[in-house]
């Protein structure tokens, strides 16, 4: 399902990373740094990341100077049992509450709902928000955080951070011009530690069928740009698409995995991953070029595997989701 | 090696016999993990040298001290006594059933 939209527009957006992701090349293109260890002074990890998102919000609204009252809608989500995290972070604000879960797709699933409620008119400001947290994201899909199993080399690295995007109706700078809603694809691969592999031909389906839909080529975009497939993951993709659809990405096409590290220096494996992997690398890094006029139309797809680690151990494959929106500079 | 070595200190220093002074190697080696767990050392230290840690007593003990340092904060009862045995407790089980077998075979093809 492919939707246009005529008036939703991305008047902000406010970015946290933390250690790792303050140790990589986009360091300067956050709003803020949680840099000095993963519990930003609370007890747990979980806690931890239920004020990284709560900060974010807050932070947003002060950066556009809004109160609680001005936004109709906040949708959020995150990688934790009970999307915990969001609605946690949730209870400190009296805004109408959506919680979400498409693993790390999860940043493109809320700016599609988002969307459509503000071009449909029923909602003026709506914040889409996403969080993760490297060492929850540990406990809850591998071993206790302080084992440190060795891992294969095509497995990625959770995220610490989160984002928040604020849509509005009033124009701006950067707008949200369409958007491909995914259809949950599953190869039969069962290897959760090579994610890439599993959401590659999610993305290859998206991609391709945003691009028939509309009428477009590859080229139409300055970039094409995938959540978190990291650097094998990358690879299969552009194959993918010459063999099955014969399309040739390679030369508008990127990965946000691979672009939130340096994967040469810092002990990332294949690259980032989880919900706020592409949403940092999106609306962090890519959100300040078009505002620049430096890049000018983008199509951001986030990519999750949605998987349980409970039927990963049934011997189930895994089912991944990809989302395409199209962002759009325009000429205000 | 370097529990051979620990061994012959053991040995050599307190005058144990061989048997006994083994069993202060594998303790010297449990707490040493275990501490080195603690102060967030060994999963760095694993992995550098992976399996080498992780195969002897050492990569047992890390499994429990790790796994208890992850559910301290939900609890005594339900969060580290239900979980220290989370990586652990199938080593425990399936070490205690070979034993059984190897022991039942042992019994029936030497007699005891």
């Amino acid at each position: 399902m492919t939707n246009k939209y005529n008036n939703v527009y991305i008047k902000n957006t406010y970015t946290i990373g933390g250690i790792y992701e303050s140790q990589g090349p986009l360091k300067k293109y956050f709003d803020r740094l949680y840099d000095q260890n993963m519990y930003f002074g609370e007890k747990s990890f979980e806690k931890a990341e239920i004020k990284l998102l709560k900060d974010n919000i807050s932070y947003l609204l002060k950066k556009v100077n809004f109160q609680e009252s001005d936004i109709d809608l906040l949708i959020s989500g995150d990688l934790e049992n009970q999307i915990a995290a969001s609605d946690y972070a949730a209870r400190n604000f009296s805004i109408p509450f959506l919680g979400i879960f498409n693993a790390c797709a999860t940043s493109g699933e809320g700016l599609i709902i988002g969307a459509n409620f503000v071009d449909s008119k029923r909602a003026k400001n709506c914040i889409v928000s996403t969080v993760s947290h490297n060492m929850t994201a540990e406990k809850q899909f591998r071993n206790p955080t302080e084992y440190g199993a060795p891992k294969h080399k095509t497995s990625t690295f959770t995220v610490t951070g989160s984002a928040s995007i604020l849509l509005s109706n009033e124009k701006s700078k950067v707008k949200i011009e369409s958007s491909t809603i995914g259809k949950v694809i599953d190869l039969g691969i069962t290897d959760v530690n090579h994610m890439g592999a599993v959401m590659a031909p999610a993305a290859a389906d998206t991609i391709y069928r945003h691009l028939t839909n509309l009428k477009r080529k590859p080229e139409y975009y300055d970039l094409i740009l995938t959540g978190d497939l990291g650097f094998y993951g990358k690879k299969i993709l552009i194959d993918y698409m010459k063999e099955q659809y014969h399309m040739d990405l390679s030369k508008v096409y990127d990965d946000a995995g691979t672009i939130i590290y340096n994967l040469d220096k810092q002990p990332v494996l294949a690259g980032g991953s989880g919900p706020c992997c592409s949403a940092l690398v999106g609306f962090g890094y890519y959100f300040k070029q078009m505002e620049e006029n430096k890049i000018k139309k983008i199509l951001y797809v986030p990519t999750g595997a949605i998987f349980s680690p409970t039927l990963t151990f049934q011997k189930e494959s895994i089912p991944a989701i990809a989302h395409a929106i199209g962002l759009e500079v325009t000429n205000k | 090696m370097s529990s051979e070595l620990l061994l012959n200190i053991y040995a050599t220093w307190l005058h144990l016999p061989r048997k006994e002074s083994g069993v202060l190697v594998i303790l010297t080696l449990i707490i040493l993990s275990s501490v080195l767990t603690a102060i967030g050392i060994f999963d760095f230290l694993v992995q550098k040298f992976k399996s080498a840690l992780i195969i002897p007593i050492t990569g047992f003990a890390h499994s429990m001290t790790s796994a208890a340092l992850e559910y301290k904060n939900e609890g005594l009862v339900l969060g580290i006594g239900a979980n220290i045995f989370k990586l652990a407790g199938t080593v425990i089980l399936y070490g205690v059933v070979a034993v059984y077998i190897f022991g039942l075979i042992r019994l029936l093809i030497i007699g005891g």
